[in-house]
């Protein structure tokens, strides 16, 4: 059984968002690819120190792109019709496309929509079949007052991120040990720490 | 750096399959469509220009009228699933429900139910809840008695694909014996109204491939496919081979030029598969007729295969983009082809554009071997996908 090695942990909240220079790029980018983006940020990696073929990402939208689709949606009426760049994000795996864009990872991508458990599962599963020697996993939470109307939700905005790695893989260990440690990182990833 | 690991799990084969789509309801009306090269597109009046770019669409031809339903998302896959249930159940009769999986792949959901909240229309709860994909998931797992795991899949147009190959891994690190795979996405002003504001239709219908293609055609599906461990598989069975993906790392909306992304994606499949290049039949493109994306996947094609493409096609003039059902309903293609021994052809191609590479299958013709065939799909956010499937 390969060994995984948990090198960084990040969550992130709007506030950190607003506050955050990451490019012209990054202000016209979706809520939810904004929080995705700067909680890979956070993680401190050199991405391009590392082999960006053999590095996944594994996305987790907890619900979906639902308040982007609501954005979008409101220019149906409009003259023109709605905004073409907000389309692109009226998909839940718009933010993991945002995230290879930015730090050129070419390697296998999974999203899923609903429970971001799975993530961190499927995340070594990739790792552990020699598919990828690390991955980006991220947690996703965008849910605005009129979207949590139509799921008869709570507004919420947040999102985590972690990097998964083989040991041996030649990635640099920045936490300290007790840091790495899988179920108290696991634990922040699923915000239950 | 280690290449991808060879694919020493157990087998996963397909057990049986189901669809709904432009071309009818049954596998049967599927492979009526392909040895016929027939398309399913045609004019629908729900999207009539001006507000949209074109009105000739991949509309499922429903067994029952339904205009008034609420949550087609579920009736559509409900429907597939039914089908694929009922032609895989001498292998799964005797699996325990709590060993079934389901995984569903789909770009929307009930996306009829937001349009229908945000225009102030009525929609019962169910529709409502449907509009999140893992809850429609859940829903069609308690009502086709999977009790194992259960997935939600959005990855674009590559859902399909990504989809096939979790069930696969499921079955393979032990978790389950049966997998239902069912790919859903429905024709919604919502999708079709996006892709006007892109302009990426064509307003006469999509023509991959062609030299005056200019877009795609919306379409919609229910598909699903039962995958089960090798040995609960009928005879005969096709197994999943190989999948890889990756991701091009350059553009939101627009594919690579190089077709590199996609040529990795490959490259990881046939690793997997333990094959090469030339042992490859034949290949079922993703297609959809937008002149980058066909461009693209020609180079992608050279870049693997070299002089020696195989035969290939593309089936989005058949059923239309069916989206986060697409890898899965012409994943089912593939599989009536490899049982036919028939090449499918490339429907509402006429003229092929210039460099598109010389092996494109226009009309269905016998295969001398049809052994190994790859399917590949891309999609926005810089997603490719690329799956193999084998008979003995």
């Amino acid at each position: 059984m390969t060994d995984l090695v948990i090198t960084a942990a990040s969550q992130v909240t709007p506030d950190e968002v607003k506050a955050a220079r990451l490019g012209p790029r990054f202000g016209r980018l979706d809520p939810a690819s904004q929080l995705a983006l700067l909680a890979v940020e956070s993680l401190g990696i050199e991405f391009e120190k590392l082999p960006r073929e053999r590095i996944g990402i594994c996305l987790a939208a907890r619900a979906g792109s639902l308040s982007t689709d609501v954005e979008f949606w409101k220019g149906r009426d409009a003259l023109g019709g709605p905004s073409p760049t907000l389309f692109a994000y009226t998909l839940p795996s718009a933010a993991m496309g945002e995230i290879a864009i930015r730090h050129k990872l070419m390697g296998p991508n999974l999203c899923f929509t609903g429970d971001d458990r799975q993530v961190l599962t499927e995340a070594a599963d990739l790792i552990r079949r020699g598919e990828a020697d690390a991955c980006v996993c991220v947690a996703v939470n965008v849910v605005s007052e009129l979207a949590g109307e139509l799921i008869q939700t709570s507004p919420a905005s947040w999102a985590r991120a972690i990097f998964l790695t083989r040991d041996g893989a030649g990635i640099p260990l920045p936490l300290e040990e007790k840091e790495r440690r899988l179920d108290s990182v696991c634990a922040r990833f699923h915000g239950q720490a | 750096m280690p290449e991808p690991a060879a694919n020493s799990y157990p087998n996963v084969a397909i057990a049986g399959c189901g669809a709904i789509s432009a071309v009818g309801s049954g596998v049967a009306a599927l492979r009526t469509a392909l040895r016929a090269n027939a398309s399913g597109l045609r004019a629908d009046e729900r999207f009539a220009q001006p507000r949209f770019q074109s009105n000739i669409v991949g509309a499922a031809l429903k067994a029952e009228a339904s205009d008034s339903a609420d949550d087609p998302a579920f009736q559509l896959a409900d429907e597939a699933l039914h089908q694929a249930c009922a032609a895989s159940r001498e292998s799964i009769s005797a699996v325990p429900a709590e060993r079934i999986g389901l995984v569903l792949s789909t770009t929307k959901a009930n996306i009829e139910a937001f349009e229908r909240l945000t225009d102030g229309r009525p929609c019962s709860d169910a529709a409502r809840r449907h509009l999140q994909g893992d809850l429609l998931a859940a829903d069609l797992a308690v009502a086709h008695g999977a009790r194992g795991p259960v997935q939600c899949v959005s990855a674009a147009c590559v859902s399909g694909l990504i989809a096939i190959q979790q069930g696969a891994k499921l079955i393979q690190r032990g978790a389950v014996d049966a997998v239902l795979v069912v790919g859903v996405d429905q024709l919604s002003a919502f999708v079709v109204a996006g892709f006007t504001a892109l302009k990426a239709i064509d307003p006469i219908g999509c023509r991959p491939f062609g030299r005056d293609r200019c877009g795609l055609s919306p379409g919609e599906a229910g598909a699903a496919i039962v995958l089960v461990r090798g040995d609960l598989a009928p005879p005969g069975a096709t197994k999943i081979s190989g999948w890889g993906s990756s991701n091009d790392a350059n553009h939101l909306t627009g594919p690579s030029r190089d077709g590199s992304g996609l040529a990795l994606a490959i490259r990881s499949a046939l690793a997997m598969a333990k094959l090469s290049p030339s042992e490859i039949d034949y290949v079922n493109v993703h297609g959809t007729g937008t002149p980058y994306n066909d461009a693209m996947e020609s180079l992608a094609l050279q870049t693997i295969f070299g002089a020696a493409i195989p035969p290939f096609s593309g089936s989005k003039g058949m059923l239309g983009h069916t989206l986060g059902a697409a890898g899965v309903i012409e994943t089912i293609l593939c599989v009536l082809a490899m049982e036919e021994k028939l090449l499918p052809g490339t429907p509402r191609l006429s003229v092929a554009a210039d460099g598109v590479p010389a092996s494109i299958v226009r009309e269905p013709r016998p295969a001398a071997s049809l052994n190994r065939v790859l399917k590949l799909n891309t999609g926005f956010g810089g997603l490719n996908g690329a799956l193999i499937l084998s008979h003995d």
